[in-house]
């Protein structure tokens, strides 16, 4: 039985998940330069302890609406490349089984059905747990 | 030996390597080698691959081993003077080194690399020398105990003799009484024993000489059989049985070796008679032989102490290193204010600055490397193409310590070889062509690095034929590259230059080394890539110098900060040709409207200007000048003019600087100069590049981004990107200085016999010819602006509406394409009709002097036709046009 | 009984060959193991730590092993170190330099795990094997 722990974070009140394994670290680092003519989902550049970390606003990437920056967004950086999610805040770790990851129902969330992994059933909401491979996909242009 | 562990064999893989390298390089030197390097080289040489030889035999790879030990073989050969280097046998070495290299590269297969044809080779080099001298042998004694005095076997306390007697080769005996302390001790030590016998009586030197080597343990004590006058020793010794005849320098029937075992037994043994005293026993301990001295030094020949390191390893240090100066900056950004309260911080500071500063710059010098590197390749890469195309070439190096980044290096291979082949291939002359040229058979290649203010020249040069610029454009105009008016104006250095075109080769044999396909411009585009350039000189018949020009280190590059929307930005100082400040009271006179284009008179030039803003797409704005407040800034051209209610300019524009002034930083592309407006300047900062994520990279004005002293990051401006994606105009205002020079000329020399003229396309193939001085402007514009009103155009133009007209409402001509999105327009020069001609393409501006060819089938609005640059040109008629539609009611009414 | 707490100092300019022998005597349960590229730094580090026993190569840049070998020797403190010098297969004549100029013993290369602990064993005299299970 093999467990699998997410990071869960907010966007928009949805709750959404990445498995721990794909994420580096979280922080506040939120001191963003904008870059301009990059696409969208791009929220800019920051200083992440001397490498440039690439910031995506997780509502846009999405299809949401953009996030604000509030006191109480956070970055989730991935492992995979040095890319950083701009999420409305962070929640509690959560475990489950593997198995307990259902395949998302295909009207479960305004969100495109390529960035979803599955869903989980925590206690009170539904944890939907995020592709990060998917996010970090870059169509080019 | 067993299996070594996979780090300690890829750790063996790189050494090996490493040697590989040098040994290469080292073979090529040792053939034409002045005497006094040459024993210093061939000692090099044989170190490493000993080294190889003997680390691969321990880590299980024996073919590796067996290849190695036969160049070995052959080397020593060299070293002992029994045989000299010559092309021949060098070749075989490289070919070893060749075959080493190709079992070092997949290890673990390393024994089904096939070189028996290399072994072969190698080894009849050495007929005389056979087999390798010294074999690992353990083989034991043939000698035996004859008389082991033994009964009950108690140890015996070991300060006693023991009685050993020891039948050797030719039924020869000797009795010796060792210590039995010695002998266990030597016996523990695992030393070998043995039984020697000399022709002298006991010789002082040659006891001297078995202590040198070991330890006598005793001499043979008197057998009445030794009469004959010879002399037994039993003698202890570290070296193995077939190395203690060699160090005591005698022969091999003299010496027996006994078994351990039997020693053992008769260490057990009690002795037979009580230790009688040794009077013939010579003092145990002879004096020492002086000890050798220290090797002697060998400085400056080797190479510097290095370790290798991860490249990993060094990036995560210099982004560390990276983060150390932020924090110091921060830091010292904070402290400057509370500086003065605690006078011992300033000093503290300082230091930390200082020791940070050079700590990054030693840091960032990790990733270099010495161009020696490659350029020790190159000598091979010489050598063999000389042997392929029968030439003669001796390639010298210089500057080899000159060091670069690591991937600028790696990045210079290509170009460089490709170089060299040329110079082989095309550029040195076969022998018998350079001996009838009056020039030394053999031909030279000089490669050679230099620094050269904050840059490295790498530079090519060969004593070879030289290019024939008249080859060279007859071929770009076979090719199509260029046209005949073009290649008049030409300048020598322009014609060398056409090497650089796409394409392009002048290799008159196609040749399987080079000059097929891939040529100079493959060079160009690579040396481009990291920011180098590439020129080219030659001198026919005398040889072609080409040069790289590259900056030192693609990490860390010098940038120019500028500031535009209240963000910063960096421009690498390479690009930037030079700053320019227009004080707000010139600027009406300096910056203008060209068409589409805002230029700047600079000097004698006019420069397409492009505001950073629009450039990165940022939203502009300007700083009020009374309450400091940052203001959008609506203006859509740099050259709108603020006008007050009563129509004179308001001289009070704040627009770019507290004063108002414009500050243009021009930047150099490709062939062509503009200027980037920014808002503010700033210093010119050693930045550490940060690559961009692929989602970044498409938009085309960043090169990279960087963290700046307070710790935010800013993007690095790509000049090249910037000129793409602003769209700038560079034909339209080459075209307009054109015009003005030929104004001015036109103005001192009025008879001047050549017209400036515009050459334009309207359909696909059909191509037309205006002179400049019928022409008021020229603009680009978009299909979608085009608005049409029953069977009339029109554009808006300047705030006013401009009626469009088409050459093929007055000429037999073909329509333009209905598919060309963007199109230009020629608005004619004229008092009262203002009207644009709709045209698909601006081409060139040229000096003609031709007189269009007019017939009775000359169509009016037409002068006539002439060939342009080997093209059917049609001269249009402005004047007529403008008469004919000036006739219409709509012209008249919208001009008005 | 083999003391497994002396220090060992390995020379050798390939660092591969180091490792291979660091290796070989952690499995012989040495612990203490310090490592020079040539002569000139085993020189440095001989007269800066104290060191049990050397096992240097021959074939070095700069100061060679017989270099090594020499400066030892010629000291009245290391007169008594042990000394495993490392050669060629060869290197017959180096052998009887190294042997000349008192090294404790010598091993060619290329050897066994085997070899290299019978060797040591036979400098430090020591009867038991000394591997570690």
């Amino acid at each position: 039985m093999a467990t699998k722990q997410f990071v869960t974070f907010r966007i928009d009140g949805d709750l959404f998940g990445m498995d721990v394994l794909r994420v580096r670290e979280i922080n506040r680092i939120l001191d963003i330069t904008p870059v301009p003519r990059a696409p969208v989902y791009v929220r800019g550049l920051v200083n992440l302890r001397g490498q440039t970390l690439t910031v995506f606003d997780l509502g846009i990437r999405l299809g949401l609406a953009p996030r604000p920056v509030t006191e109480e967004s956070h970055n989730v950086v991935l492992k995979q490349q040095l890319v950083g999610l701009l999420v409305d805040s962070i929640g509690n770790m959560a475990q489950c089984d593997e198995l307990d990851v259902e395949r998302c129902p295909a009207n479960a969330c305004s969100i495109e059905a390529k960035f979803i992994d599955g869903v989980v059933k925590l206690e009170e909401e539904l944890l939907i747990v995020l592709r990060s491979e998917k996010l970090l996909e870059y169509a080019g242009v | 030996m067993g299996m070594a562990s996979e780090i300690v064999v890829n750790e063996f893989v790189a050494e090996a390597r490493e040697h590989l390298s040098n040994t290469e390089y080292d073979l090529l030197a040792m053939e034409n080698c002045v005497e006094c390097e040459f024993s210093e080289i061939v000692d090099r040489l044989f170190r490493s691959i000993h080294s190889i030889k003997g680390a691969s035999g321990t880590f299980g790879f024996p073919a590796i081993m067996e290849l190695s030990h036969a160049m070995e073989n052959v080397l020593l050969l060299f070293r002992k003077g029994e045989a000299t280097p010559d092309h021949e046998n060098i070749n075989d070495l490289l070919n070893g080194v060749d075959k080493l290299k190709c079992m070092i590269e997949d290890i673990y297969s390393s024994s089904s690399v096939d070189c028996r044809k290399e072994l072969e080779r190698l080894n009849a080099i050495l007929p005389a020398l056979g087999k390798s001298p010294m074999e690992n042998s353990g083989n034991d004694s043939k000698a035996a105990p004859l008389d082991p005095s033994n009964s009950n076997g108690q140890p015996l306390p070991p300060s006693r003799a023991i009685k050993l007697v020891i039948k050797g080769r030719g039924n020869t005996f000797a009795t010796f009484l060792p210590e039995a302390e010695e002998l266990s001790s030597a016996l523990s030590m695992q030393h070998f024993v043995f039984a020697i016998r000399t022709e002298k009586k006991t010789s002082v030197d040659f006891l001297a000489k078995l202590e040198e080597f070991g330890q006598c343990l005793a001499t043979d004590s008197g057998a009445p059989d030794q009469a004959d006058g010879t002399c037994c020793y039993l003698f202890s010794t570290v070296l193995e049985p077939d190395l203690a005849g060699a160090a005591l320098d005698i022969p091999e029937e003299q010496i027996d070796h006994i078994a351990p075992e039997i020693l053992q037994q008769a260490l057990v043994a009690p002795p037979a008679t009580p230790p009688p005293p040794e009077p013939s026993q010579p003092p145990r301990s002879c004096p020492q032989p002086p000890l050798g001295q220290p090797a002697p030094r060998k400085e400056k020949t080797t190479p510097p102490e290095t370790i290798r390191v991860n490249v990993g390893l060094l990036d995560t240090l210099i982004n560390l290193a990276g983060e150390l100066v932020l924090g110091r900056n921060q830091l010292r950004q904070i402290l400057d204010a509370t500086v003065d309260t605690n006078p011992r911080l300033r000093t503290i500071i300082q230091n930390v600055n200082l020791v940070t500063s050079e700590m990054q710059a030693h840091i960032l010098r990790m990733r270099m490397q010495p161009v020696k590197n490659i350029f020790s390749r190159m000598h091979r890469l010489v050598r063999d193409l000389c042997e392929q195309l029968i030439k003669e070439i001796e390639l010298s190096t210089e500057g080899g310590e000159v060091e670069l980044d690591k991937s600028i290096l790696e990045g210079l291979i290509d170009p460089i070889v490709h170089i060299l082949r040329n110079c082989v291939d095309h550029g040195i002359e076969p022998p018998a062509e350079r001996i009838a040229a009056g020039k030394p058979a053999k031909g030279q290649i000089r490669l050679r690095a230099s620094h050269e203010g904050g840059q490295v020249n790498i530079a090519v040069a060969d004593d070879g034929r030289g290019m024939n610029t008249g080859a060279i454009v007859e071929k770009a105009l076979a090719q199509g590259v260029l046209n005949l008016d073009e290649a008049r104006r030409l300048s020598e250095g322009d014609k060398l230059g056409l090497i650089f075109l796409p394409g392009f080769s002048t290799a008159i044999q196609v040749t399987n080394v080079s000059g097929r396909g891939v040529g100079m411009d493959v060079v160009k585009t690579n040396v481009e890539r990291f920011g180098g350039h590439v020129d080219i000189e030659s001198v026919q018949g005398v040889g072609t110098t080409i040069r790289i020009r590259i900056p030192l280190t693609l990490a860390i590059i010098s940038s120019l900060m500028v500031g535009a929307a209240n963000q910063r930005f960096a421009i690498p100082q390479v690009n930037v040709k030079e700053l320019v400040c227009i004080p707000v009271e010139n600027r009406r006179r300096r910056i203008e409207q060209v068409g589409d284009a805002v230029v700047l008179r600079l000097r004698e030039q006019l420069l397409p200007l492009v505001r950073l803003t629009d450039a990165v797409g940022l939203s502009p704005d300007f700083i009020h000048p009374e309450t400091g407040e940052r203001l959008p800034d609506r203006r859509q051209r740099i050259a709108d003019r603020r006008v007050n209610l009563d129509g004179r300019e308001d001289q009070t524009d704040r627009r770019h600087s507290p004063r108002g002034d414009v500050y243009v930083v021009v930047l150099r592309v490709v062939g062509n100069m503009f200027g980037l407006i920014v808002d503010e300047l700033f210093d010119i900062e050693e930045i550490v590049v940060k690559p961009l994520s692929d989602h970044i990279r498409d938009c085309r004005c960043f090169a990279g981004s960087t963290i700046l002293g307070d710790g935010r990051v800013a993007m690095i401006l790509d000049a090249p990107g910037i000129a793409s994606s602003a769209g700038l105009a560079f034909a339209e205002v080459k075209c307009e200085q054109l015009r003005r020079l030929a104004d001015e000329s036109g103005l001192r020399k009025s008879a001047a016999p050549s017209v400036s003229t515009l050459l334009f396309k309207g359909a696909p193939q059909e191509l037309f010819a205006l002179p400049l001085s019928t022409i008021s402007r020229l603009e680009k514009i978009t299909r979608e602006a085009i608005t049409r009103i029953g069977n009339q155009e029109f554009v808006t133009y300047c705030g006013k509406v401009l009626p469009l007209m088409r050459l093929d409402a007055f000429l037999p001509v073909s329509p333009l394409a209905s598919t060309d999105e963007q199109l230009h327009l020629i608005i004619p020069k004229s008092a009262e009709l203002a009207v644009g001609l709709l045209i698909s393409q601006v081409i060139d501006v040229v000096e003609l002097a031709v007189e269009p060819g007019r017939d009775a089938d000359t169509p009016p609005c037409l002068l006539g036709s002439a060939v342009v640059e080997g093209r059917i040109t049609m001269f249009v008629d402005m004047e007529e046009i403008l008469r004919t539609i000036g006739k219409g009611p709509l012209w008249r009414q919208s001009s008005s | 009984m083999v003391n497994k707490q002396m220090s060992i100092l390995v020379v050798d300019d390939l660092a591969s060959m180091r490792m291979q022998v660091r290796g070989l005597l952690g499995q012989m349960g040495f612990k203490n193991i310090t490592e020079a590229r040539d002569g000139k730094e085993a020189i440095t580090l001989l007269d800066r730590t104290e060191i049990d026993f050397v096992i240097s190569d021959w074939n070095m840049p700069e100061i060679d092993g017989m270099g090594l070998l020499h400066y030892v020797r010629n000291h009245e403190m290391y007169e008594k170190l042990p000394f495993l010098m490392v050669t060629g297969q060869s290197d017959k004549n180096n052998v009887i330099e190294a042997v000349r100029a008192k090294v404790s013993n010598y091993i060619v290369k290329p050897f066994t795990p085997d070899t290299l602990e019978m060797k040591i064993r036979a400098v430090l005299r020591s009867t038991e094997p000394l591997w570690e299970k």
